[in-house]
Order: structure tokens, then C-alpha cells, then sequence
């Protein structure tokens, strides 16, 4: 028999975490133009970083949170300003960024198994497949994880909504949305707007990852798996909005465990292996449907509703 | 006979059998760039998810010679098969019936023969297919999307395969019946004779559809969608067809990377083996350039075999597994070929047709780009 208040406590832990990496990836897609490949790989440095703070160092685990904001959104401006920038500048054009992305990804996937496996060799901790689920606290009689990171992913929608909207670096931003070189001419740092917006999305990722192995089991690979799902809900959201982004990865989070759950209690066993293998088609599935269906996202369906309400007002002030 | 006694004798250890292998990696990775150069090269479609034709190739090839063999010499191979393995089923007394098959099919060419053209069209067939199902959904959207969704499918063949076991033996994989056995050769040398006859037939296709006016239609939409639709081209159409005819290339490349392995392992078609290290090869040797993709691909895997002739020896100074060391060299080529060389050791040259061009004329815009 399933419990499904645990599947479903899992299923809103894992899409809090990833609503952070679509928030940042859809925000660096809008800025930078490109979509960054490597930002789940971004999120699996977090992962390692609580590891380290928690089991090495013996520290607090939420003090890793504010060391993953830190080391990842520094990472994000290394990525932007070593290796974005000056292709940018050189003009390679739109492929080559997005390989860029790759190629970025390719290193720092790298770099975090030579990590675990030096943690693994060299100080003697499990790190494939490690859970940190017993060193997390409880708040208000609820596990840490999951109050920390709905406040946490509530403050960053509310900061967005207010740097965006009510501040004139928001303004900034939005200009370089819509068009770079308009904006440039205008006298905005479009390449400031690009390295802070990098700095910050760098920083979710970082806390989205930290917080991950306090409730799943993770190990280096579940970057390339999780950006998955980021694109899926990027996709479905709509890539120019940050709020429907949210919505649309809670969709697919929900969909993806509870369908796997419901399914293993129908079929247990597909082709030799549980249900619960193919877990990672949800996601796949449900990008095909959107691109088939909603090539726009929510996004445009809500921009054509807009669009409507406005026409009708304006034939309405004509007559 | 002289002559196949002495290649029988030759060892196939050392620096001969160092040199097959070479040979045929070399051939099977130019399949594969060959694939790639189609739809990045000449299309424009940054295919990140290459692997997945690869994939389904050798898929196939696990799937299918087999099964058929099996079927079609069932009463023969159960009554020696059953005493061992009583359940009689093919993946999972996969080696034993893999032996018999091979006994049988070694005094077969006919049938061999058959088996083999039947994988191969069956794997292109597969190739095909998925390139159509991975194109369509995203292919009238930007190109960011379907590289997206490219990688994604990509992702959701490897997941499928590293878990579905009727089709090729799930993480542990199955073997594949030996379908040269008749030639009485030792394994690698036969499959590498086959593998280079295969390339040759592949490079000599690629060669002329390049050079025909469908590859100049290529081209046409690579540069750019609006120009090439004003001129009534069907851009989806021909990106489709690209991705379709890309990854059924890409099928016979694992195809018959499984036949000379002698076993399909689901695990083992992975995305650095078979989009990225191809991607690199592509990129270093020049895009839409086809000396550029035979040279890169040269290059790297010769660098690649020899590093994994020495990997075991470097290992113990490493506190970690060595491999990662050769991926971050991967990414770092990537970064420093697009930073210095975007376009290759060896660019393209533009078109040059008989009577139209006095002189070759170099598009400046292409260079600017």
C-alpha cells in the first residue's frame, strides 16, 4: 500500500527545489539568450557543498545553504565572464553559445565526480547515493527542508517581482529582455545585467542543490537528470515568465512522482525492472505534449488573453 | 590460400591488433561525424542528442539477429540449450544460445549473409523512425528548443534501454551472434573488414548527397530559414529529413560497433561516446567541411587510444577515476576551439559549380558569422 502523504510531501519538496533552477534558468534564457545547460550541474555543486559542510567539517547543514549561494553564484559569473562574454564578443553566433553551455557543463560534471570520488577515496565518506535526511532539523513540527525552502522560494519570487518591478536596475533588466541592443544604446550595462542576473540565478541553483540531498538520495549524475525537468516546466511556463515557470514545474513535479507512484501500483514491473526506473519519461513526456500542444507555454496563452481583454477595450473607448 | 594463412598467423595482439582496433574506431566514429556533419554541418541542427541513432542501432542489433536466429533454428538449439538453461528464454540464457547460434551460423553464409543486410536495414529502419519522432515536435520552433528536446530524447532512449530488458538485456546487455563467423577469420579482423566496407558505401553516399543540389538545399537552410523559404524551400520538411537521414546513418554506426563487440550493453552508448566526442571531432575539424570531419575524427580517436592504452598506468597517482581527467579535457577542447578556431582546422570551402563560378568567390558574411 502507498502512503500518499509521503509521496506527496516528496513530490512538493522536488518541485520547490526545482521551481528555484527554473526561476533562474528562465531568467538567464530571457537576459543572456541562451539556455544554460550546465544549470543543473550548477545545482549538483550545491549538493556537494552540504556534503562537504555537513559530514567533513561536521557543521551545521543549513550553513551550507548560505556557502552554496555564495560558491555557485560566484561560479555563475566565472561562467558568464570566462567563457559566455567572450564569445559573445567575439560574435560566435547563437550555436556556439549553446555548446558553450555544454562545453561548461561537460568540465564541471567533471569536477564534481573527481570531488566525490576524492571524498570517497581520501576521507573515507560515502558520497554516491548519499542521503542527509537524518541531519536536517524540524521547524514548527514539519522536516526543515521542506518549510526552508517553500520561505526561501516565496522570498526569492517576492525580491524577483520587487527587483523587477519596482527598482530601476529591474527596469534595466527588462529592457535587456527585450531587446539588448536597444537597451545598450539607451545606456544600460547590458553586460552588468547579464553578470548580476548570472550571479543571482548561480546562487538558487546553488541552494536549490544544497537542499536536495536532505530529502533524496543524490549522487553526481542527478544534474543531467533534473535539467530535464527544467526545461520541461521552462517550456510549459512559457520562457519569459518567472511566476508561470513556478506553476509549471509545480505541474510537472506532481505529475512525474505521483504518476510514477500510481503507476507501480498498477504495473510493478515493466520489461524486468520496477515501474519506478522510468521515472525520468514524465518529464520527457511532458515536454513533447507541451511543445506539441503549447509551443508558447502559459505564458502565451495568458498573453492572448491580454491581448484580447485589450482589443476589446480599446474598440469599446473608439465607439 | 597462402594468403589467408598468413593473416591468420599474424598476432592479433601488440601493435597489430592496437592497429585494427584504431581502424576500426576510426570507421565507425566517421559514420557517426559523417551523420552529424548532415545535420549540424550542412543543416544547422545542433543535434545533441546524436547518441540516441547510435543507440537504437545497436539496440536493434541486440534485438533482432538473434531473436531471429533462434526463432528460425528453435528445435536444433532447445534440445542442447534446455539441459543447461530451462527456462528457454533468449535474454536470459542469452550466452548459450548465442554459442549454438554461432556454431550454426559459422557453416551458413547464405543465411549469415541475410541476417546481417536484414540488422543493418532494420537498424537504419529504427534510426529513421526516432529521428523523425525526436524532430517533429519541436522542429517548427527555435532552434534552442529542439536542441533541448534533442538532449532530452536522447536521454529518454538511454533510460528506456538501460532498463527494458526484452530489448537489449537491460544494464547487463546481451550478446550478439557472430554473422562473419563463416569467413573463418578472427572476430576483430572480419568485423573490421565489414565496418570499413560499410564506411566506405556511407562516405561514398555523403559525398554525392553532398555534392548534389539537395545538398546545396542543406545549406540554403542552415544559413538562413527566411532566404531559404522565400526561395520556396520547406524548412521544417528538409530539417526533418536531415534529422531522419542523420540518425539513420548514426544506426549503422552502432550497429555495427555492437556486431564487432560481439554484445550490446545498454550503458556503454553514452552521451560522451556518442554526442559529444563526435561533436568535438566535428567542431575541431571544421563543420560542413568533409576532409575537416574524416581529419578531426582521425585526430581524436587516435589521441583517445592511445590515452586508453595508458589510462591504467597514469591511475594510481589519482586519487580519482582518470576518466574524468580526459572529460575535462573534452570540455576544455570544446571552449578553446570555438574561442580560437570556430571554424575548424580545416573550414569549409563555398560551392564551386562548373560554368557559374569563373573564381571561388568566399562570402564575407560567412566569415563575419
Amino acid at each position: 500500500m502507498v502512503e500518499w502523504t509521503t509521496v506527496v510531501v516528496q513530490a512538493y519538496i522536488y518541485s520547490t527545489l526545482i521551481a528555484f533552477l527554473t526561476m533562474g534558468f528562465n531568467l538567464t534564457y530571457q537576459t543572456a539568450r541562451i539556455p544554460n545547460w550546465a544549470h543543473g550541474t550548477f545545482a549538483a555543486i550545491g549538493m556537494y557543498i552540504t556534503l562537504w559542510v555537513t559530514r567533513i567539517w561536521n557543521m551545521h547543514t543549513y550553513f551550507s545553504l548560505a556557502l552554496a549561494f555564495i560558491v555557485v553564484a560566484l561560479l555563475g559569473v566565472v561562467v558568464y565572464g570566462g567563457v559566455i562574454y567572450p564569445l559573445k564578443r567575439a560574435g560566435a553566433p547563437e550555436i556556439l553559445l549553446l555548446i558553450s553551455t555544454i562545453a561548461v557543463d561537460i568540465i564541471l560534471t567533471a569536477v564534481i565526480n573527481i570531488e566525490a570520488d576524492y571524498i570517497m577515496f581520501v576521507e573515507k565518506v560515502v558520497s554516491r547515493g548519499f542521503l542527509l535526511r537524518e541531519e536536517d532539523i524540524r521547524l514548527f513540527g514539519y522536516p526543515g527542508v521542506l518549510v526552508a525552502s517553500t520561505i526561501l522560494l516565496i522570498s526569492f519570487a517576492v525580491f524577483f517581482v520587487f527587483l523587477l518591478y519596482f527598482t530601476k536596475f529591474g527596469m534595466a533588466m527588462r529592457a535587456t529582455v527585450e531587446n539588448p541592443d536597444l537597451a545598450a544604446t539607451v545606456g544600460v550595462n547590458v553586460d552588468k545585467v547579464n553578470l548580476i542576473s548570472w550571479f543571482i540565478t548561480g546562487g538558487m541553483a546553488g541552494i536549490s542543490g544544497a537542499m536536495l540531498p536532505l530529502w533524496f538520495r543524490t549522487d553526481p549524475s542527478v544534474g543531467s537528470l533534473i535539467i530535464i525537468n527544467v526545461f520541461a516546466a521552462s517550456i510549459l511556463g512559457g520562457v519569459r515568465s518567472l511566476l508561470l515557470a513556478i506553476v509549471s514545474t509545480y505541474l510537472i513535479g506532481f505529475t512525474e512522482i505521483i504518476g510514477t507512484t500510481y503507476l507501480s501500483t498498477i504495473v510493478p514491473m515493466i520489461g524486468g525492472v520496477s515501474t519506478a526506473s522510468y521515472r525520468p519519461l514524465f518529464p520527457l513526456a511532458m515536454l513533447v505534449i507541451a511543445l506539441l500542444v503549447l509551443p508558447e507555454g502559459f505564458y502565451g496563452l495568458w498573453e492572448k488573453y491580454r491581448e484580447k481583454k485589450l482589443k476589446g477595450r480599446t474598440v469599446v473607448e473608439e465607439s | 590460400m597462402s594468403l589467408l594463412d598468413f593473416i591468420l598467423q599474424i598476432p592479433l595482439e601488440g601493435i597489430f591488433g592496437f592497429l585494427v582496433d584504431l581502424m576500426f574506431f576510426l570507421a565507425v566514429y566517421i559514420i557517426v561525424t559523417t551523420a552529424l556533419n548532415l545535420q549540424y554541418g550542412y543543416t544547422g541542427i545542433p543535434n545533441f542528442g546524436l547518441a540516441f541513432g547510435v543507440a537504437i542501432g545497436a539496440y536493434m542489433t541486440g534485438y533482432l539477429p538473434g531473436r531471429l536466429a533462434y526463432m528460425l533454428y528453435y528445435d536444433q538449439i532447445a534440445e542442447k540449450v534446455g539441459p543447461m538453461c530451462p527456462t528457454l528464454e533468449y535474454v536470459r540464457c542469452n550466452i548459450f544460445i548465442r554459442n549454438e547460434i554461432n556454431a550454426i551460423l559459422a557453416k551458413d553464409p547464405v543465411m549469415s549473409i541475410t541476417l546481417l543486410i536484414l540488422t543493418l536495414a532494420i537498424a537504419v529502419i529504427s534510426g529513421g523512425i526516432l529521428g523523425f519522432i525526436a524532430s517533429y515536435p519541436a522542429v517548427r520552433l527555435r532552434v534552442d528548443f529542439l536542441m533541448m528536446v534533442l538532449i532530452a530524447i536522447a536521454e529518454g532512449v538511454r533510460i528506456i534501454g538501460m532498463n527494458y530488458e526484452p530489448l537489449a538485456g537491460g544494464t547487463l546487455g546481451v550478446s550478439v551472434p557472430n554473422l562473419m563467423a563463416w569467413t573463418g577469420l578472427p572476430r576483430t579482423l572480419q568485423s573490421a573488414i565489414m565496418v570499413l566496407g560499410i564506411t566506405a558505401v556511407v562516405i561514398y553516399y555523403s559525398f554525392h548527397l553532398f555534392r548534389s543540389p539537395y545538398g546545396r538545399v542543406l545549406k540554403a537552410v542552415r544559413e538562413s530559414e527566411e532566404a531559404a523559404l522565400a526561395v520556396g524551400i520547406n524548412v521544417n520538411r528538409v530539417k526533418i529529413e536531415a534529422m531522419v537521414v542523420g540518425s539513420a546513418i548514426a544506426a549503422i554506426a552502432g550497429s555495427i560497433y555492437s556486431l564487432y563487440l560481439g554484445n550490446v550493453v545498454p550503458t556503454s552508448y553514452t552521451r560522451y561516446d556518442w554526442t559529444f566526442w563526435p561533436w568535438l571531432m566535428l567542431l575541431l575539424g571544421g563543420r560542413g567541411s568533409e576532409l575537416g570531419a574524416v581529419a578531426g575524427t582521425a585526430g581524436i580517436i587516435t589521441i583517445r587510444r592511445i590515452i586508453s592504452v595508458y589510462k591504467h598506468g597514469v591511475q594510481p597517482l589519482f586519487p580519482f577515476d582518470v576518466v574524468w581527467l580526459e572529460r575535462i579535457a573534452l570540455g576544455v577542447a570544446f571552449l578553446v576551439i570555438m574561442m580560437f578556431k570556430p571554424y575548424g582546422l580545416f573550414p569549409e570551402k563555398p560551392f564551386r559549380i562548373k560554368g557559374l563560378h569563373d573564381k571561388p568567390v568566399r562570402a564575407k558574411e560567412e566569415k563575419k558569422s
